[in-house]
């Protein structure tokens, strides 16, 4: 369907919700105009007219007159774009609908194949998870609007805002990360305190040096590392991945070891026993100064 | 009356920013020269302009009042630049019915004084960062962007201002690439921008 008769439909859905919601007789007929019409021909325009003049007349007899909060879904369902103002290539696609206090989507790659233990972190510090062996997730919340941070190795992490019309059943959809970044991850930063502030808006928005924490010998090294020192456990015959957060220390040393994203206890353990049993690694530094970093590694366990 | 420069609006865009049935209306004049700017009629001396009064903007842009209160849409001014027209916008927006949502599409790359005379009005912002390191910056739009910061900063300081703002941090080919793009998100989320739009400049 050409871009502007898909405008008209959409603007014609909005005309009927507003002429139901406001008892309104409304007859919906297929625009038939001929021309060019991007919802503005004169017969939808005539339309508007006469919706105005209805609920005008309501208005002034004193009824209740609906107006706002009706066909959000219309339009955030069912829209193309139309001509944005910078035309580019939109990474994030993001489906919809009702409500509760869950947020619920799937992640996947470019190719729409899921995304097993991607990393979900709300606003609250609390509330995170990771996706299934489907890409699906579940992140409860206490309130909206929710910022989510989608993160995986490998991928470029993505920062949503989570709104009350739009919180289940999202898509998202990450890109790979370039594998030039020196033996980087992604990892996700801990916020600026805000007693350094001053010296934090240098580091910020300037062209300082900012270096990420790093396994020594870069992000291959750590590959190797973990090839060679994650024991199979013997008791079981299964599959997976186990993703581990820790923070690197301002001296390099390994904290907080927690298993975020389990498959099995006895994976679990091993993967915890393996990154406690890292060496140092060489911290991150903003400015100049060394800081305290968090960090996410899966650890994969695979049947020989 | 006031009046400024218009060379284009454009109705019944669908959530393409903010929420809703909007119309843009796009600003002539931009203090920036961007390499892969998509709007060239935005400076250009040969563009059809427009010269309307804030009266009259209302009065044109009233054919969609219905949509727009109805769906929780608006207006959004971009350009070019919007804020090198920020009496006007004001202007406009004390005029306009209070239903009307206005967004901003801006680089920010003007003085504060400017932004401030907007921000009790705008409910989203659109701020196209480019990159953050000033080289690149200064290479890509020949100006420094200064003002960018000054601006970011101060909105990170203003009570609940920081969730209005829509981060746009673009891909430029031959100008940036993704570890100066992960520097600025790293940099801009720390100052707890957090709605942060990646996307890639296609080039044709």
């Amino acid at each position: 369907m050409a871009r502007g008769k898909k405008t008209c439909k959409i603007l014609k859905e909005i005309r009927r919700q507003i002429a139901e919601a406001n008892d309104i007789e409304y007859v919906v007929s297929e625009c038939k105009y001929q021309g060019d019409c991007l919802g503005t021909c004169p017969k939808c325009e005539s339309e508007v007219k006469y919706l105005e003049e209805q609920l005008n007349q309501r208005h002034l007899l004193g009824k209740a007159v609906v107006l706002a909060g009706i066909s959000m879904n219309v339009i955030t369902s069912n829209a193309t774009p139309v001509e944005p103002i910078v035309a580019y290539e939109k990474e994030d696609s993001v489906a919809l609908v009702d409500s509760t206090n869950v947020i619920t989507g799937r992640v996947t790659d470019n190719y729409g194949d899921p995304i097993i233990g991607a990393y979900i972190k709300g606003s609250n510090k609390k509330n995170n998870t990771v996706t299934d062996k489907d890409g699906y997730f579940v992140l409860k919340t206490d309130s909206f609007p929710q910022t989510i941070e989608i993160s995986y190795i490998g991928y470029r992490k993505k920062v949503m805002t989570i709104t009350p019309e739009n919180h289940r059943r999202l898509l998202f959809v990450m890109s790979e990360e370039d594998v030039t970044l020196d033996g980087e991850i992604p990892v996700t930063f801990k916020k600026a305190k805000k007693s350094k502030k001053k010296k934090t808006d240098e580091i910020l928005f300037g062209d300082a040096p900012e270096q990420m924490p790093s396994f020594p010998g870069g992000t291959s090294a750590l590959m190797k590392y973990l090839e060679e020192n994650v024991q199979y456990p013997d008791e079981v015959c299964a599959q997976g991945r186990v993703v581990v957060s820790f923070f690197v220390e301002k001296n390099g040393s390994i904290s907080n070891v927690e298993v975020l994203k389990s498959v099995c206890a006895e994976f679990d353990k091993e993967a915890v026993r393996v990154i406690k049993a890292m060496p140092k690694w060489i911290p991150g530094k903003i400015n100049g100064k060394t800081i305290r970093t968090k960090y996410f590694v899966p650890v994969t366990f695979k049947v020989k | 009356m006031l009046s400024a420069p218009i060379f284009s609006i454009s109705r019944h865009r669908l959530a393409t920013d903010g929420d809703g049935v909007t119309t843009l209306v796009a600003f002539h004049g931009c203090p920036l020269r961007c390499k892969y700017c998509l709007n060239r009629q935005c400076f250009s001396a040969d563009t059809f302009v427009q010269e309307i009064t804030v009266e009259n903007l209302i009065d044109e842009l009233m054919i969609d009042n219905l949509y727009f209160v109805a769906t929780g849409g608006g207006v959004t001014f971009g350009g070019g630049e919007p804020l090198l027209r920020s009496e006007f916008i004001r202007a406009f927006c004390e005029l306009c019915p209070k239903e009307w949502n206005i967004s901003i599409e801006t680089s920010l790359n003007v003085p504060l004084r400017d932004l401030k005379q907007v921000t009790p009005f705008i409910s989203r912002y659109y701020v196209d960062v480019k990159d953050m390191n000033p080289e690149i910056y200064q290479r890509y739009t020949g100006k420094s962007n200064e003002h960018v910061i000054e601006n970011l900063r101060w909105i990170a300081g203003q009570e609940g201002m920081r969730d209005k703002v829509i981060i746009r941090l673009p891909e430029i080919p031959e100008f940036n690439n993704k570890k100066s793009i992960y520097n600025s998100e790293q940099a801009l989320y720390a100052e707890g921008f957090t709605n942060i739009d990646c996307f890639k400049y296609v080039i044709r």
